[in-house]
């Protein structure tokens, strides 16, 4: 890709948020390049529940994160349906649980524009049957989930439509200031180690909590709280709504379907911002989640794990308490001309998944200040295209035999969808075709389908088979690492014939 | 019904075990569920590729007799494994397999990804290099032909059922009066009188003999829940039953302390219930641990030589 001498807007970070300000400055007109270090939605952006939050978790203690949520949940069912599934979500009261708390929390509900319809607790067994049966109280909620991989993909697609530059595996080593004012990145490709410089009139610091270290490097200090959320996934869909306790959120109290699995989360917990790049969840984390997540439907206790991960969510500390103790999940964006004298510097942190849009919005809004561009935000109202359909003709069609082999049975990843991540998303390793397709996200992690498609790489970007080796050993352990945490039962088993066929069979070893 | 053997077990090693003691014309019978490891075999036999360092191995007798002390080829002795390596040879060929290899030292296989492998037996075409492979289909070829040669030296084999375990053998117990298991806590001695099966559903397999050789972990022959580690049909006595949390390491090449996991076995692999040997039982096979296939490339290896050695050892006792 030939890069232009200068852009209006440079991004960094290739997370929901980075893809969304990228989609939206480029819908208004200006020229956009976004940089992201690593691939597209590997930071918090791919590490969560998934969940398309109505906004009634917060209710009660949030209004305005509340209503802010219900307004992106409308707007994504809209503009991104093929993201999204909408089956409603679930709050139950239990009977350690104060029932009282029910009407507080309805009242909310509605107060912030949620629809939040009581149900008798039998009602909520028959349109829920996992659901834990001691349940005394039920709310239903326009809860949903909503997959990120996917969402960050059909965002960054249309931002490139639209005229936009990406740059993934490029990482920002520092920044050109001149004058108190940021004129552009220096930035190094992280696979070649080469090193170029790029020239923009606004820079935007989309990178989530790394967006911490970003600050730093332009001379600016964002007093950032790194709260890591571990999850559980489950190998199959155990609940068919979004199961929520009703009560004050805490640990591992939401339970989300997804496709085929469901998913259990999360803990929170304060980490230092060293450890965000290597995440592990601890036993007392798993024991957590599998406790609590047992409470809310008891089937978890016998249904298989197939692994633990975690997320780390970039909560900023407001400006006038550096203690931290009045966090908010709200959107933050810094004017650092505003705020710091820099000019020519935003961030746009916070926030949630569900409100990328926004948060994009708010971003872009500021840009467009600056460089008196009048054109008004249309990203909640134009469709984002869906990445799947784009440029192929051989779309799977309900009740139609597929024409191309499968690759992946767990994630019913075909052999063209394999190509067309190749050649059209320029995925050249395994973990890049699992953040484009899902491909070994299912119940063999990878077992089978890894090597496949390594030999479908092998024969596209004509790789060596000392790289398609090191490239299986790097997807196999981060699979492996999610397995190790939950390491019993199934999974255990599992991770006894994955060693078996990559280290005897295919002699993939140390 | 009454058989002289009993195994448990229809993969390498109770196909071997079996085939052995039919061809000395035992009455023998296998119960399998339909699938074993052979069906993720790529056709190649391992006796001993890597040592515990990693390092690659080409005399494998000379190699052996550096293994620890509780490998199980220096349980059985490795001049008596040596003879076992042949006769498992043997017993390939005559079961009509087409075998390369040789006893005394590892030829190479190129995997499809391109690594050569040291292999003591391969069955099957040779990979050419830079050619992909079809998975796991030289492996069920193996399954196949051995069970036939089973069957043919008049053998029974049981293909689909499975021998009810531990949970719900107290009600097949109840309901036809005849335990399976019985223990004698002041000899610390146990016999097993029999097993019941899903499929025959109101008669007992009783045997003189009985072989477990129900695998590994993806096999079925051990389990791992939230707890402990421990043998599902019989509740044996297992090596690891420590609390799970050692049992993997997060990173997949590394040595994981599970795949050394096993019954725990008294002398001539009889294994142990509550601490009491059982007499008529004998673990064969990638049930035993102390070892871990994955880094020594041992496991056809062992599977083999250990069901060999307990065919002896039954067609010896049944001499006394």
């Amino acid at each position: 890709m030939k890069l232009k001498d200068h852009y209006d807007v440079i991004i960094i970070g290739g997370g929901a948020t980075g893809a969304g300000t990228a989609r939206d400055c480029s819908m208004r007109g200006l020229s956009v390049l976004l940089v992201e270090r690593y691939d597209f939605a590997t930071g918090a952006t791919g590490r969560n529940h998934g969940l398309l939050h109505s906004g009634a978790r917060y209710a009660v203690t949030d209004q305005e994160s509340a209503s802010e949520c219900i307004k992106e949940n409308m707007t994504l069912r809209r503009i991104a349906p093929h993201c999204v599934e909408q089956h409603d979500g679930l709050f139950i009261t239990l009977p350690e649980d104060d029932l009282a708390y029910q009407q507080l929390f309805v009242d909310s509900c509605l107060k912030a524009g949620i629809r939040a319809d009581v149900i008798d607790p039998r009602e909520a067994l028959m349109r829920e049957p996992s659901v834990n049966p001691e349940l005394i109280g039920a709310v239903v909620v326009p809860d949903g989930s909503i997959d990120p991989f996917l969402l960050t993909m059909s965002n960054v697609m249309d931002a490139q439509k639209n005229g936009a530059d990406t740059l993934t595996y490029h990482e920002v080593t520092n920044f050109i200031i001149h004058n108190g004012r940021v004129e552009g990145v220096h930035l190094r490709n992280n696979r070649t180690g080469q090193t170029l410089s790029v020239h923009g009139s606004i820079t935007i610091n989309a990178a989530g909590i790394w967006g911490m270290r970003v600050a730093e490097m332009a001379g600016v200090r964002v007093g950032m709280f790194p709260a890591k959320g571990s999850l559980l996934v489950f190998g199959h869909r155990v609940n068919n709504m979004v199961i929520n306790r009703c009560r004050k959120p805490a640990n591992a109290d939401i339970l989300v379907p997804g496709e085929l699995i469901t998913v259990i989360g999360t803990t929170s917990d304060r980490v230092p911002i060293e450890e965000a790049d290597d995440l592990t969840v601890t036993p007392n984390e798993v024991d957590v989640l599998l406790r609590e997540g047992c409470r809310l439907a008891p089937a978890l206790a016998t249904t298989r794990i197939l692994r633990a991960y975690a997320g780390v969510r970039p909560l900023v500390a407001s400006d006038d308490d550096a203690s931290g103790r009045s966090i908010s999940r709200g959107i933050v964006c810094l004017d650092h001309e505003e705020r710091d004298g820099l000019a020519g510097f935003i961030t746009i942190t916070g926030g949630k998944l569900m409100t990328y849009r926004l948060m994009a919005e708010i971003a872009t809004d500021k840009v467009c200040e600056k460089l008196h561009v009048p054109r008004q935000c249309e990203t909640a109202l134009l469709p984002l295209p869906n990445p799947k359909n784009a440029g192929n003709k051989n779309v799977d069609q309900p009740g139609k035999p597929r024409t191309s082999p499968l690759v992946c049975e767990c994630e019913g990843v075909s052999r063209d969808d394999v190509e067309r991540a190749v050649k059209r998303d320029h995925a050249t390793s395994l973990s890049q075709l699992r953040r484009r397709t899902r491909l070994g996200m299912g119940t063999c992690q990878g077992q089978l389908c890894a090597y496949r498609a390594s030999i479908l790489l092998d024969e596209m970007l004509q790789r060596t088979k000392a790289e398609s080796r090191a490239d299986i050993m790097r997807f196999i352990n981060e699979r492996w690492k999610g397995m190790a945490a939950v390491g019993w039962g199934s999974t255990l088993s599992e991770a006894q014939l994955i060693a078996y066929i990559y280290q005897v069979i295919l002699g993939v070893r140390k | 019904m009454k058989f002289d053997i009993v195994i448990i077990g229809g993969g390498l090693s109770g196909l071997t075990c079996g085939i052995k003691l039919a061809a000395a014309h035992r009455h023998v019978a296998i119960v399998s569920r339909g699938q074993s490891s052979l069906f993720f075999n790529e056709g190649s036999f391992g006796l001993l590729g890597f040592d515990d360092q990693g390092h690659r191995l080409d005399q494998t007798a000379v190699a052996m007799t550096h293994l620890p002390q509780h490998h199980p080829y220096q349980q059985i002795g490795i001049s008596q494994v040596t003879h076992y390596v042949a006769e498992a040879h043997q017993l390939l060929v005559d079961a009509g397999l087409d075998v390369r290899g040789n006893d005394q030292c590892n030829h190479t296989r190129l995997t499809p990804m391109g690594v050569e492998m040291p292999v003591w037996l391969s069955v099957g075409p040779e990979a050419k290099d830079g050619e992909h492979g079809v998975l796991f289909s030289n492996g069920r070829s193996v399954q196949q032909t051995l069970q036939r040669r089973f069957e043919h030296l008049g053998g029974t084999f049981l293909l689909g059922d499975e021998v009810i375990g531990h949970n719900e053998l107290e009600a097949r117990e109840a309901r036809y009066g005849k335990p399976c298991l019985t223990i004698h806590q002041e000899s610390k001695e146990a016999l097993l009188q029999g097993i019941y099966t899903k499929n025959l559903a109101e008669e007992r397999l009783e045997a003189d003999h009985f072989v477990l050789a129900t695998g590994s972990f993806y096999s079925g022959g051990l389990v791992a829940d939230y707890h402990k580690i421990y043998e599902p049909l019989f509740h044996l006595d297992v090596t690891d039953s420590a609390a799970h949390r050692g049992w993997i390491t997060g990173s997949a090449f590394d040595v994981q302390p599970f795949m050394s996991c096993g019954v725990k076995t008294a002398r001539q692999w009889h294994p142990l219930s509550q601490g009491c040997v059982v007499r008529n039982l004998y673990a064969v096979g990638s049930l035993l641990g102390a070892h871990d296939p994955t880094q020594l490339v041992d496991k056809e290896g062992v599977d083999m030589i250990t069901a060999l050695n307990v065919a002896d050892l039954i067609l010896e006792g049944n001499h006394e």
